[in-house]
């Protein structure tokens, strides 16, 4: 093999993607959801937010985002899946509160474990520009804010002017 | 020039045993005909001698008044791998090969100026490939590189470490660098086990897996491979191997695809302590404001959280467990103030207020009404997950999970979701239990050889 010289290698090999980009890489917001807060029997609570999602599988409903909240239960649905989400809830009896016009800003850092205090920083400066938040998210690379829909490009221009810091 | 690249872990160059092993691995390597390039660990594990914690004990075992400077940190903890390269090397000469040991800066390992969790920027292989070219093999010092030379003037040119798992980055961002062939990463256990084998004691070996899941089995708690390598290797199309330093199993291969799994894993990770303040009862700018006190908190003592929850009625947050007293005393016993409501909360941390929060209660009450947000605390917990890209698409698979875990009366605090995962915090004391009952309910394991 013809042994390359050092400039053709190096050039060769900046071009390569060697380790994973630190702090917050880009900012998406992806709309089309409703989220749905229910209160259910605090009594016995697991056992009621079961009873409640065997009645959701019942009607064949998929559920995203599924949260524990105090007071019972949180999740998104499809906004195609609203109305009859709400109808059914209605129908069973259950105390519920459905926002629709949704979307997740999603905020991706690789590793953001790995950067002690990023994801509260993420969030801090979510709740500071005013933008309400109906519930968060966070798995290893992102963080994940459902907001109204009409809020979410305000809030991901925001966060990408705050986050993502320019290279030399 | 066919490069391999093969990875020993801390394990396989522990004893001369286990190192003679490794050197056969690489012996047979070069006879297939293949240049092997061998990337190093430091040797044995934690409260081994040379293990990377132990050398870092060094500095702390000196006296806390000072805190160790990173730069000396990363110094000292570099040895480790030093040592090992240094001793490997010569182990292969002994058995008859040409071999030189490489720290990272001499390979040609640059980063950033990151002390301690430093990422790798680029590579300048040259003397890797002189060192094949002439017949020699190259043992390289995982885990380390040297920043660089524009990284600052306190930086430039020393020794960086990578972080945890840095040696697998090393051999995948070599890998990357250098074209291997493939990159092996050489261990104790035969390849990804479906679960941890201390809790699942039949847990299958996957054959193969995707480099997305590996990575997700990898974030959520398995220790086979560093996710950071199996990133890398993903994005440079590196193909990628686990296997076994001690044993002939063929090992699992990490690819860009293969057979749909409804599950391919039952991982468990990070202890954490979970405290989920009640909101329920206030008004909404109240629990506004509470939300905004709490995460700048969190945001400015840099902490770290896990499984987040923010619903009207609430918000939740998991941290390190050895965080825990550090959030104890930022938060309990808190004191906010709201003019407009003339009203001032005071929050408490756990249902049993402390001396603090009643002396808080005590003095504000003479005055003014006084009210307190509660948070509950789950102090020991642990994040069970199940991995599969089916298992998020699929309707009632969330309903599985905590129906199986309820059935073995184990409580879920929390709920997470990711494209390829389910996770559920629950108590430490019940991880086994709850891993043991994912892998059964979901049946992992039964097409490992997809």
């Amino acid at each position: 093999m013809p042994r390359r010289r050092r400039g053709e290698l190096s050039e060769l090999i900046h071009r390569k993607e060697l380790d994973t980009h630190r702090g917050v890489s880009h900012v998406g917001a992806r709309g089309g959801f409703a989220q749905v807060h229910v209160a259910l029997d605090r009594s016995d609570i697991s056992r009621a937010r079961l009873d409640f999602l065997q009645e959701i599988a019942d009607a064949g409903i998929s559920l995203r985002f599924v949260k524990l909240t105090p007071a019972g239960i949180s999740f998104l649905i499809d906004q195609s899946d609203e109305t009859s989400v709400r109808e059914l809830l209605g129908a069973l009896g259950f105390e519920f509160e459905m926002l629709g016009h949704r979307s997740l800003v999603i905020t991706y850092a690789p590793n953001m474990r790995d950067e002690p205090g990023l994801i509260a920083k993420i969030i801090r400066t979510t709740i500071e520009s005013g933008v309400e938040v109906g519930q968060v998210g966070d798995m290893h690379d992102r963080v994940l804010l459902m907001v109204a829909s009409d809020e979410a490009d305000k809030l991901r221009l925001l966060l990408e002017s705050r986050l993502i810091e320019v290279g030399p | 020039m066919k490069i391999k690249i093969l990875k020993f872990g801390g394990t396989s160059v522990a004893t001369p045993d286990a190192r003679d092993r490794a050197v056969q691995r690489v012996l047979a390597t070069q006879q297939l005909g293949f240049s092997p390039v061998v990337v190093v660990s430091a040797i044995g594990r934690r409260g081994a001698p040379y293990a990377t914690d132990t050398l870092a004990e060094l500095l702390s075992e000196m006296g806390t008044t000072v805190r160790a400077a990173p730069r000396e940190l990363d110094l000292i903890m570099g040895v480790g791998e030093i040592l090992s390269a240094a001793i490997f090397a010569h182990a292969l000469r002994l058995a008859g090969a040409e071999a030189s040991a490489l720290t990272g800066g001499q390979a040609g390992i640059y980063t950033d100026g990151n002390f301690g969790n430093a990422r790798i920027t680029h590579i300048d292989p040259q003397l890797i490939i002189s060192e094949v070219s002439a017949g020699s093999i190259p043992v390289i010092c995982g885990f380390q590189g040297i920043a660089e030379p524009d990284a600052g003037a306190k930086t430039d040119g020393t020794l960086t470490t990578l972080g945890r798992g840095g040696s697998d980055t090393t051999a995948a961002a070599l890998g990357a660098a250098i074209g291997a062939v493939t990159v092996e990463i050489y261990t104790d256990v035969d390849g990804v086990k479906t679960a941890d084998p201390d809790f699942v004691s039949n847990a299958p070996t996957l054959r193969r897996v995707v480099y997305d899941e590996v990575a997700e089995i990898a974030h959520l708690g398995a220790r086979v491979l560093h996710p950071r390598a199996a990133e890398i290797a993903m994005k440079n199309s590196i193909p990628l191997w686990v296997k076994s330093t001690f044993s002939d199993a063929i090992g699992t291969e990490v690819v860009s695809e293969t057979q749909q799994r409804r599950c391919s894993g039952v991982t468990h990770t990070a202890k954490l302590a979970y405290l989920q303040f009640d909101l329920t009862a206030l008004d909404q700018d109240v629990a506004n404001q509470i939300r905004q006190t709490v995460y700048s908190a969190l945001a400015a003592n840099d902490l770290s959280l896990y499984m987040l929850d923010m619903s009207p009625s609430g918000i939740g947050f998991g941290i390190p467990v050895s965080e825990y007293p550090l959030v104890k005393e930022l938060f309990d016993g808190l004191v906010l103030s709201f003019r407009e409501h003339q009203l001032f909360l005071i929050l408490q941390v756990g249902r049993k207020s402390s001396k603090e929060v009643e002396t808080q209660a005590e003095v504000l009450g003479a005055n003014a009404k006084v009210g307190r947000v509660i948070a509950d605390i789950a102090q020991y917990c642990t994040v069970v997950s199940l991995i599969g890209r089916q298992l998020v698409v699929e309707p009632g698979m969330c309903l599985l999970a905590l129906r199986s875990l309820y059935d073995e009366n184990i409580r879920v605090i929390q709920t997470g979701q990711s494209d390829l995962s389910l996770s559920f915090l629950v108590p430490d004391v019940d991880t086994q239990r709850a891993v043991r009952a994912l892998h059964e309910r979901f049946a992992v394991g039964v097409d490992v050889n997809g």
